[in-house]
């Protein structure tokens, strides 16, 4: 059995349209009933066109009344001028007019929230205002102004006005209104339903007609005849409601008026009379009773209606939403399994129908849920909710969410009812955060690199144990600690970068140094970043720090190792240079001696001799000077100390070099061609370095040459600048060239070929050069020997 | 008159050249000084025997051809030189080759002039008998 939609409220017409439908509607009305009772003599057996303009007024705001009163006035004069006066057919009128004001005014004034129709309750207020109250005072006012016209008995005259206008608001108004808000009357929904309207309607019309139709009945027969109509009335009101019913009961008003007035001739007006009371009692009886019913059952199909929308509602949410419901027995059996559930642990649903919560649940939750759901049916508790696994029917476990409460009834207890929450992606996201807090823990505490991440009120979040050993105060867990209480001391610049970094700046450096409460120096270098952001909200900051404080050290003390070396070295080459660096000094000692021995004897001679000694004391200064001269440049390599980095030129340096060397050259009879770039940029350096290089290299290449032939012992030592902004020098020698297999260790240390030495030379030559910037290497010449090619970066140069 | 002594001086140190001029002189003797010893074998060459010095003071350290080397020339050409070697370096084993090759005297600078003076008289008078220089 379907189920009929409930009225949908529709878009009222327009207000032109309206106005024409009343007039329409109003104008056929007033027309039956009064045309119709002027012509049966049966006045106002069911007046109609109140109820069209109470219908009117009740659909319309307040404002727009006057707009149908004024209409309603010719309509009536215009319809029953022909039949009657024009002054009682104004009197009327205006007790019309102001019945249907009061009546409409009292009705709004009360208006329930779902309608005249909606309930019972609101139903009687209608029927005692609209039905009873108002006619009631209205037909005072009709019957004086009946018994004005002619003399005649008040009671049945006001009960035959206060009939029509009761009846009339009783049948009529509920099917207007129930019309004018419900779906069309010309609209079908289904053949067989109009077709069952048609039945119904055409038995009321029938069976009344037969009903009231032949009056001078007996009264069993009256009797009987009065109860044909019925079940065809309580088919409409059950089968159609209060619009079904109200036009039902206006069918058979309309039809029994016309057979009462189309019936045999009565004995008496008084007869007729009778069988109109009679018929007007019956419709009013019947018909309040009857639309009560309709009334009822209206509503208590609304109510069917709205509570299945409801449900559908639900299932749809329940379709959409991740939460799912399910009622199991006290058991554990399922009662109730949706879909869904069924779909996320693939198994039939018929099949979990029969089975148990328990066996579904991961054994590791069955005790949580069991313990839970005792106390929940112990009354201890209202509801309990825990996350729980259910098995797959592969056994792979899903994660849930469960709310469980219980359902109650009179008896105790009567199901659970579950809402699971299917959470297994939110299960897997923790798990994978999990992982990465741990993998974060693990280079926290493994990473050699000293990080620490610091929220927005720069308190530390976490930090690697390198940062904490080289930074923090004491050993307590640093986490929420504010940087400034838990560290042992830090970079003075620390505190502005890192309130900038919070804005988004960067900051590094990488030479600084603080002090730590023991006021031991600490060097640091460092990076400060700003920390994610999220949401256009940011972190905080994370700090890279390293303390370079040993490195430092372990940096200097090898500059002071290299330092000392080279000095050795530098020792170790004029040991080398000794003999020729007596010679050096000889000579000027020599010329001095033989100078000062021969003046002995000039100055014995008198004047003559005396000019001799003069020149002889000149050449004796000039002699001192030299020697004096060399014994500089020995102390000036012999001297130990800190490298002084200065701008040199590079010329100068080759040309003292050669100076040191002149004696061994001359000794070992090695011709020197010198090839210096006259305008040679300047480089920065240190002088008695480079020359140690230079002399190293210029000895090296004589010791070479030594064994050869004497004619062809040439050193040639060149200068010129490089594409590349170095100042290049080249020592070439003639002698036998180095020694392939060993041409590629050349420069390593211990690595050598002469008798004496440790084979330091060369590897300390390339790292003194390298400490300038620069390069040393070698390169075999075609023609024999070896060419020796350092590269020093010029002054303002890079790299 | 005793004829006076000619002595040869080389010495690429102009400075050593002069001085040893001045202090031979004093002692009265003459002097000739070369710098290059290519210059004084030369000069040696061409010269009759009997204008050729009574000896030489030959520098060790020489550049080009050393003291060594002219030693030895004089030899290869046969000039009978009395040859006096100075060195400002004391070299082992260099003295006892020197002498060996037939050097009156090895010294080593700064020289005393004592010492100088006894080595040019010890080797002049040694100088072989008919010696031309020593005749006349």
């Amino acid at each position: 059995m379907s189920t009929p939609p409930p009225p949908k409220s529709r878009a009222l017409p327009s207000d032109a349209r309206r106005v024409a439908i009343f007039a329409a509607g109003y104008s056929a009305a007033f027309f039956a009933s009064f045309v119709g009772a002027q012509r049966g003599a049966v006045p106002g057996s069911l007046w109609a066109p109140d109820a069209v303009l109470l219908c009117a007024l009740l659909l319309s705001p307040v404002r727009k009344w006057w707009v149908f009163l004024l209409l309603a006035l010719p309509i009536r004069l215009a319809i029953g001028m022909p039949w009657a006066d024009p002054v009682p057919l104004l009197v009327d009128s205006a007790n019309d007019f102001l019945k249907a004001v009061l009546a409409a005014s009292c009705l709004r004034r009360l208006k329930p929230a779902g309608g005249w129709l909606s309930s019972p309750e609101s139903f009687a207020i209608f029927g005692a205002i609209a039905v009873l109250a108002v006619p009631a005072l209205s037909a005072f006012a009709g019957a004086a102004r009946l018994l004005a016209d002619r003399p005649r008995p008040l009671w049945p005259t006001w009960t035959g006005w206060f009939l029509g206008d009761a009846l009339a608001n009783l049948l009529l108004t509920p099917l207007i209104l129930s019309f004018a808000v419900g779906s069309s009357p010309l609209a079908v929904r289904s053949w067989r339903r109009a077709a069952e309207t048609g039945v119904v309607l055409a038995g009321v019309v029938i069976l009344g007609t037969v009903a009231f139709g032949g009056g001078g009945r007996s009264l069993p027969e009256l009797a009987v005849l009065l109860c044909l109509p019925f079940p065809f009335l309580l088919w409409s009101a059950i089968r159609f409601g209060v619009r079904g019913a109200s036009a039902a009961l206006t069918l058979l008003a309309a039809a029994g008026i016309w057979a009462v007035g189309r019936g045999p001739a009565y004995s008496s007006p008084e007869a007729l009379r009778a069988s109109l009371f009679s018929l007007e009692l019956f419709l009013l009886v019947v018909g309040s009773s009857l639309l009560f019913l309709a009334v009822v059952l209206d509503q208590r199909r609304a109510i069917q209606h709205s509570l299945q929308s409801t449900q559908a509602r639900l299932s749809r949410a329940e379709a959409a939403s991740m939460v799912m419901r399910v009622h199991a027995a006290l058991d554990g059996r399922f009662l109730r399994v949706p879909r869904k559930l069924a779909g996320l642990l693939g198994r039939p649903r018929e099949e979990m129908l029969r089975q148990n919560w328990k066996e579904m649940t991961h054994p590791e939750d069955r005790e949580a849920v069991f313990r839970e759901s005792e106390r929940l049916l112990a009354g201890e508790i209202e509801s309990f909710q825990l996350q729980k696994r259910l098995l797959r029917a592969d056994g792979a476990p899903v994660w849930f969410y469960l709310s469980r409460s219980v359902v109650r009834g009179s008896d105790g207890p009567l199901h659970f009812l579950d809402y699971l929450t299917d959470i297994s992606e939110i299960k897997r996201a923790e798990a994978q955060a999990r992982l990465r807090e741990r993998e974060l823990a693990l280079f926290n505490e493994h990473s050699p690199a000293g990080v620490a991440v610091l929220d927005s009120d720069l308190r530390f979040v976490t930090a690697s144990r390198r940062f904490r050993k080289d930074f923090q105060r004491d050993d307590q867990p640093i986490a929420g600690k504010h940087y400034t209480e838990a560290l042992a001391g830090f970079p003075p610049r620390w505190p502005e970068a890192l309130g900038r970094s919070l804005d988004g700046a960067s900051e590094s450096s990488e030479e600084d140094s603080f002090a730590k409460p023991d006021g031991a120096i600490e060097s640091v270098r460092w990076e400060i970043v700003p920390g994610a952001s999220v949401d256009g909200r940011r972190s905080g900051s994370i700090l890279f720090a390293e303390l370079t404080t040993e490195r430092k050290r372990g940096e200097r003390s090898l500059e002071e190792l290299r330092s000392q070396l080279a000095h050795l070295m530098r020792v170790s080459i004029l040991g080398e240079l000794s003999g020729t660096l007596a010679h050096e000094l000889s000579q000027p000692l020599a010329a001095i001696l033989a100078n000062a021995e021969a003046a002995q004897t000039y100055i014995t001679r008198g004047p003559s001799g005396i000019q001799e000694v003069t020149s002889i004391l000149e050449d004796i200064v000039s002699d001192d000077l030299r020697a004096s001269d060399v014994i500089r440049s020995l102390r000036k390599l012999l001297r130990k100390g800190e490298p002084e980095f200065r701008e040199i030129d590079v010329n100068d340096v080759i040309r003292e070099a050669l100076e040191l060397a002149q004696s061994d050259l001359i000794t070992k009879n090695v011709a020197v061609g010198l090839q210096l770039a006259a305008d040679l940029p300047r480089i920065r350096g240190d002088r008695v370095q480079l020359e140690q290089v230079l002399l190293n290299l210029i000895v090296n290449a004589c010791e070479a040459m030594a064994g050869g032939n004497s004619t062809e012992r040439k050193l040639r030592i060149e200068t010129h600048t490089d594409d590349d902004n170095h100042v290049h020098v080249v020592v070439q020698d003639t002698g036998p060239g180095v020694d392939p297999e060993i041409r590629d260790r050349l420069f390593e240390p211990f690595l050598t070929t002469k008798a004496v030495g440790l084979g330091l030379g060369l590897t300390i030559c390339r790292s003194l050069i390298t400490a300038h910037g620069g390069r040393l290497w070698h390169i075999p010449v075609e023609t024999g020997g070896a060419a020796f090619h350092i590269a020093l970066p010029r002054t303002g140069a890079t790299g | 008159m005793e004829p006076r002594v000619l002595v040869a001086v080389v010495d690429d140190e102009e400075s050593v050249c002069r001085a040893l001029l001045r202090l031979l002189r004093a002692t009265g003797m003459d002097v000739e000084t070369f710098s290059s010893s290519v210059d004084f074998l030369e000069s040696m060459r061409e010269r009759l025997p009997t204008r050729r010095p009574d000896c030489v003071v030959l520098d060790l350290h020489l550049p080009g051809l050393t003291g060594i080397d002219v030693q030895r020339q004089l030899k290869l050409e046969k000039i009978p030189l009395p040859i006096i070697m100075i060195t400002g370096n004391e070299e082992a084993g260099v003295q006892e080759q020197v002498l060996s090759e037939g050097a009156r005297a090895f010294l080593v600078k700064p020289i005393n002039a004592r010492n100088l003076f006894d080595a040019i008289e010890h080797a002049v008078r040694e100088t072989p008998p008919g010696r031309p220089a020593q005749a006349t």
